[in-house]
This record gives structure tokens, C-alpha cells and sequence, in this order.
């Protein structure tokens, strides 16, 4: 069968974002069709990926991800090596998945909400940008991403983040593992902070959304192997049986405007560089944070000269993260950290504050990841054998544990991804980010977040600590289409509609304002139900 | 298709991969040839060997046999380098009794295949970049060592909340 042509609402993108939107418009009765520039794959498939994967490579949650040639993505070697062409003061080496379902096949399901302060950053603190709307216009979205993803979560208001919300979570919480647990006390008996449950996209007891409940395979990143946390991928299936048309190696690199500077079609490769059209009448581009301005930039032509949605000079600017040291603790007690799911509980209160107009705020994670795989190689290194060869493997595995520190960034103009003259295996220009994190963060590691660490060192019993060199990324894309209500310095309107074109939606992490602490998934979702609704009123009125 | 080149790697392992769970040597015809080098005797040695630097008795023999097919795909003279250590360790059987492996520096090559074997034996995979070959994952001795406490990742603890008690 001949691929369409045309569709009345053309979606890039097959992550959560698109999955979001296009289900919700299938439900209002709207067609739609998916382009996924990665090729479809079952979970099976990666699951032996990361069996077959090296030790020392199961660490990399996305070694078991690998590119086609059509559709690189950042990774060590392969078709996606040296695909970002990085530069700056800190690196901004993300790593995303180019495949049908996106990046969340790897995320670890953490869905924290942003705050009612998180989205005021200019108007209490006098940094930053402030949203273009409160949090209160946003809770009822997210409300509904968290039922449309699974999550489960705390009853216990005290125990919730934020507690200003509006409906229970759909399920409960799930339970610690004994390190999670360990961590938990200490904190809170030796520096009165308090370790909460994560709320995640992963099913608690219960099986919700067609998906089984969570069986701890401690796994959720690089994959879960049952399906029990919530990925992209696990909504396909339902999308078509619902109608929507689904594209994969479908590689979109032009956005073709007319004379209104609407939005007229989006052109793609195959995976045989052959070139398609598809018209249609409304346009959602999403594509992840860096794909999407890549692609506008790309799509430059006479009326846009700067790219598409980029009269304000914006695409591509403010990209954002989560600027992460990770402190790694050798300690005089087992922990056993890895039982149970990677990612479960959180200190989030230090992220609040007035501090803010000086610093940036930090969230601590215990990393619930099993540790032998890390520590092994140490071990050997050290050149130790027979029993003191197990004893240390033992040891470091059960005694050593990492503790993130997260920070929040502001939007910097100056952080800004390009087009580099490097291309791809289609020809197409690599993205090129420069990023500096900003002495904001600097000073809040130097000031604020590392004498916390230390605390919590001491209160672990550390008889060890290392930190990372360097500030690592998070995986959190945000920024590069950054949402305002002024189209002089902001690309996307409060709805994500782009600001130059009516018939065009940019939703997602891009049109973030603020990054908070916490991950972007959920509010990237929230960000998403709004755009639906837009979407599918725009489509009704036509 | 350019290959990814530890694609490269997991298809060359795929010659010596263990299954997962059960620790079975697939049977594939084109590891007769390799297989013929790894004759009874040699594998005898092997085992002997991997006993004394693991200090353990009950290594599991498919991981041995693969871990040997490996060994002489990857490591320059595997075989007579089996031997000289062998003679090593059975001549001098207090170098095991320290904690590191610390031979004379005449032995230095000795002291460099002993650290390859147990590499081997405990992340399962041996000879480094696009030369390493993957033999094991579940069965290696890194997860062994903690199998009282955790599973490897990607496999299940049981039912939901069934980890919350303390190991």
C-alpha cells in the first residue's frame, strides 16, 4: 500500500508527546498521520540488546538503542557517533531515541510536577522567565497526563510533590528497596530532610493501561522488559486500532510554508533517501527538544529567512537540562542499592527557596541502580584475586551508592543549538550546541548543593565520597522553543501554537520556560493534553 | 551498512553466547573449528587454572568451555601462555596466597592472561574493543557473587513490592 500523501493533521514525532496529542485527537474523531523518523522494534529486541551488551556497556542506557543510518541519534560509535556537534563551556552530550515510541523506551518514569514557584522564577525571584500562564491553569493537564501515563504515587499529601493538586494519584506508591529505605532514615533522623516516593510512570500492584504491574527488574532504564513503566511504544498499537496512520523511517527535513505562511507540508526521506510530500491542515511537530529546532532551522526559505516559527531569533536558543554531579559513597554499612525499580524516591524541598534569586535550587535521588556492574572492574583493576577478589566485589557492591544532585538552569539565549556544516548519511546538517550551565548552577553546587551532599555523606557514614568532575546532563531536553506570551522573545504561544503560523504546534520540553529540578517528563505531557485541546478546537473550526 | 563496531563484537560473540538462564553452549556448526582447539586436555588446564584464581570449586563448565573458545580467538598463543601459568601457580602456589596477583616480573605475561581469565570469569566478556568477544551475561561471577541478594538486571524479583524487604 502506497504511503499517504495527505492527512488532515500531520504528527512528527511518535514519542510521548505525539502519542498524547494524537490520541486525543483519534478520540474527537480527527485522522491522523504519525512520521517517525526511526525505524518500529519490539521490546524484545532491545531486552536482548542489553543482555548481549558488554558489562561495562549496560551502564550507557542507550547502547542498546542503536541508529540507522537514516536517523542518528547520539552514541558512542555507530551510525549516531559524533552526531552532536557540542561546543562551550560544559557539554550538552544528551542522549535520545530515534525509534517509534521515543525516548521514553529508556527514561526511568520519574514524573514530578513542577511547582506554583517554578513557573513564577521572574516575578518572586527576578531571574529567569516567568510562564506564560500559573500553575493553577496547568494542574487539571496535569491531572490528566497522570492518568493517561499510570502513575502511582503517595496518598499522603505530606508525602506528595508538590501537594497543591487536585485528584489522587491513580495508584499508590510503590514501596522502597532496603537502600532507598536506609537512605530514607538517616536523612530524616540526622538532617530532618525528607526522602519521598517518587510519583512514576510505572504500574504499583496493579496493571493499568494495558501494561502488567512493576515486578522490580531493575531495569526501567535501559528498558523494562515486561512493559510495566510507561513508554511510547506501549500506546502505538492502541493508536492504530484507533486509526491513526503510523510512517516509521520516515525522515522529515523540510517544512514547506504558502503564501499565508501557513504551514502547507512537511517532506521526508526513506530509509532509501528517497524523498516524499505529505500536505495537510495542521501541523505538530514534535520531535523531541532537539530535533524539532533542528528541523525549523532547517527548513529556512524565503519568507522565513532564519527558519521556520524563528522571527523572534529564538529557535534553537535557551536550550536547558538538568545539570547533575553525581557523589558516589563507599560506606561502613550494606545498602544493597538495585532491588527494586532505579529511580523511587527523591529529597525535592531543596529546591525551593528564596536562594533562588541567587542560586539554583537541587533535588538529591538515591540511584537505586544495582552496583556490581559498576564495580567490578574496579576491582580487577586493583589487581585482586580468589576471595578478596569476592569480598571486594561484594563489598562495593552492597556498600557503595550514588546520590545525585540535580540543579535547575535558567533560560540563556546564549545556550543555542545551530546548524553545524557537519552532515549526516542523508546529507542533512548535524545539530551543534554551545552550552555553558551558568554561574547560577555553579554557584548553587559551590554554595548550596555540594555542603548538602556532604551532610548527607556524613549521615550515610561515608567513609568515601567522590563527586563527578564535571556536570553531566540529565536526558531532559528544554527550551530550544521556549513558550511567552510576547512573539518577540518566545517562539510558541500558551497553547504551543507557534507564534508565526497558525496551522503549527510545537509542544513539549522546547516550549519549557523554566527547567525546575525535577524531571520534564510529565509536564512535557501536561504541555501536551493542553495543545490537544487547541488542536482538536482548530481542527473542529475548519 | 557500515557495521557499528560493537555490533561487530555482538555478532562475533554470537558465536560463543551463552544462554541466558540455562548456561547451555549453543550448538552452531561454526564453532567446530574453534571447539577443536579446546580439546579435554585443554580444557582440564583451564578449569584447573580458573579454580585456583577464582579460589572456587563448582565453576559452571559451559562458561568454562565458551570462556576457552574465546580465550584462543582472542589471546596471542593462549594455549602455550595456559601452560607456562599453569606451571606457575602448581611451582609456586603461594602467589595465590596473597590478596593481588604479584608475579616476578619475568613472569609479567603470566601475571597479564591470569588478569584475562578472570576478567572473563567475572563480567564475561574477554579481549578488549572491536576484538572482545561477549560469552556471558546472567552466569558471570560478578552476578553470581551477589545472586543471594540480587538478580541481574532485566530479570524479575517477583511479584510487585516483593523487594521492599531487607536483604
Amino acid at each position: 500500500m502506497a504511503a499517504p500523501n495527505q492527512s488532515p493533521v500531520v504528527i512528527v514525532g511518535t514519542g510521548v508527546v505525539g502519542v498524547v496529542i494524537a490520541e486525543q485527537l483519534l478520540d474527537a474523531g480527527i485522522p491522523v498521520l504519525m512520521l517517525e523518523a526511526g525505524p518500529r522494534v519490539s521490546r524484545a529486541e532491545i531486552v536482548e540488546n542489553y543482555r548481549n551488551l558488554p558489562l561495562a556497556a549496560k551502564g550507557n542506557p542507550i547502547e542498546c538503542y542503536p541508529s540507522r543510518e537514516w536517523a542518528p541519534h547520539p552514541e558512542p560509535a555507530g551510525a549516531g557517533k559524533g552526531y552532536l556537534q557540542l561546543s562551550g563551556n560544559d557539554s550538552y552530550a544528551q542522549s535520545y531515541v530515534r525509534y517509534a515510541g521515543g525516548s521514553t523506551w529508556h527514561w526511568a518514569g520519574t514524573c514530578w510536577r513542577l511547582t506554583p514557584a517554578d513557573m513564577q522564577l521572574h516575578s518572586r525571584y527576578g531571574v529567569g522567565r516567568d510562564w506564560a500562564f500559573d500553575y493553577d491553569t496547568l494542574e487539571p493537564y496535569y491531572v490528566r497526563a497522570e492518568y493517561k501515563l499510570g502513575i502511582c504515587g503517595p496518598d499522603d499529601p505530606a508525602l506528595q510533590w508538590p501537594p497543591k493538586r487536585s485528584k489522587p494519584y491513580p495508584m499508590p506508591a510503590l514501596p522502597f528497596g532496603p537502600g532507598e529505605a536506609r537512605f530514607t532514615d538517616v536523612v530524616r533522623e540526622k538532617l530532618g530532610l525528607h526522602n519521598i516516593p517518587t510519583a512514576q510512570a510505572r504500574n504499583s500492584g496493579t496493571s493499568y493501561d494495558d501494561r502488567p504491574a512493576c515486578c522490580a527488574n531493575n531495569n526501567c532504564v535501559p528498558v523494562c522488559p515486561v512493559g510495566a513503566k510507561y513508554d511510547g511504544a506501549t500506546a502505538l498499537s492502541r493508536l492504530e486500532a484507533k486509526g491513526a496512520t503510523i510512517l516509521s523511517n520516515a525522515v522529515v527535513w523540510r517544512i514547506e510554508t504558502n503564501a499565508k505562511n501557513h504551514i502547507e507540508a512537511v517532506h521526508y526521506y526513506d530509509q532509501h533517501k528517497q524523498t516524499h510530500r505529505v500536505s495537510g491542515k495542521l501541523f505538530i511537530i514534535a520531535c523531541n527538544g532537539l530535533e524539532t529546532p533542528k528541523l525549523l532551522l532547517m527548513s529556512a526559505d524565503a519568507r522565513n529567512p532564519h527558519g521556520i516559527a524563528n522571527s523572534s531569533d529564538q529557535v534553537g536558543r535557551n536550550m536547558m537540562d538538568h545539570p547533575q554531579i553525581t557523589m558516589t559513597v563507599t560506606l561502613d554499612e550494606p545498602y544493597w542499592a538495585g532491588v527494586g525499580p532505579v529511580v523511587n524516591s527523591g529529597i525535592m524541598e531543596t529546591s525551593q527557596g528564596d536562594f533562588r534569586s541567587e542560586h539554583a535550587g537541587a533535588y538529591f535521588r538515591f540511584n537505586n541502580f544495582a552496583r556490581n556492574r559498576f564495580v567490578t572492574f574496579g576491582a580487577l583493576q586493583k589487581g585482586l584475586v580468589g576471595k578478596a577478589l569476592d569480598e571486594e566485589i561484594r563489598r562495593m557492591t552492597a556498600c557503595t551508592a550514588d546520590i545525585v544532585l540535580a540543579h535547575e538552569i535558567l533560560p540563556d539565549a546564549n545556550n543555542r543549538l545551530t546548524l553545524s556544516d557537519k552532515k549526516d548519511w542523508l546529507g542533512l546538517p548535524k545539530p551543534a550546541i554551545h552550552y555553558d550551565v551558568g554561574d547560577y548552577v555553579r554557584r548553587s553546587y559551590n554554595d548550596y548543593s555540594k555542603p548538602i551532599a556532604d551532610r548527607i555523606a556524613e549521615a550515610m557514614g561515608a567513609i568515601d565520597k567522590k563527586f563527578s568532575k564535571q556536570f553531566n546532563q540529565s536526558k531532559h531536553i528544554m527550551g530550544g522553543t521556549i513558550m511567552g506570551n510576547d512573539p518577540a522573545n518566545s517562539v510558541v504561544d500558551n497553547v504551543c501554537r507557534a507564534h508565526d503560523h497558525h496551522n503549527l504546534f510545537l509542544p513539549g520540553g522546547g516550549a519549557m520556560a523554566s527547567t525546575a529540578c525535577g524531571n520534564s517528563t510529565l509536564t512535557m505531557v501536561a504541555l501536551a493534553f493542553r495543545a490537544a485541546d487547541a488542536i482538536v478546537k482548530q481542527a473542529q473550526e475548519a | 551498512m557500515k557495521l557499528y563496531s560493537r555490533r561487530r563484537v555482538l555478532k562475533m560473540a554470537g558465536l560463543v553466547v551463552i544462554t541466558s538462564a540455562a548456561g547451555h553452549l549453543l550448538p552452531l556448526p561454526r564453532l567446530n573449528a574453534a571447539q577443536s582447539l579446546a580439546n579435554a586436555s585443554a580444557q582440564a588446564d583451564f578449569i584447573q587454572v580458573s579454580q585456583w584464581l577464582t579460589q572456587q570449586e563448582n565453576l559452571n563448565s559451559a562458561v568454562a568451555h565458551a570462556l576457552l573458545i574465546a580465550l584462543n580467538q582472542t589471546q596471542q598463543n593462549f594455549m602455550a601462555g595456559l601452560t607456562q601459568l599453569k606451571a606457575l601457580l602448581q611451582s609456586q602456589p603461594e602467589l595465590l596466597q596473597q590478596e593481588q596477583l604479584t608475579f616476578a616480573a619475568s613472569d609479567a605475561a603470566s601475571e597479564k592472561l591470569a588478569q584475562v581469565i578472570l576478567a572473563g570469569w567475572y563480567n564475561g566478556v574477554v579481549g578488549k574493543g572491536k576484538h572482545a568477544l561477549y560469552v556471558t551475561y546472567v552466569n558471570t561471577l560478578a552476578n553470581q557473587l551477589v545472586n543471594d541478594k540480587l538478580v541481574p538486571p532485566s530479570f524479575s524479583y517477583g511479584k510487585c513490592g516483593s523487594w521492599a524487604q531487607q536483604p
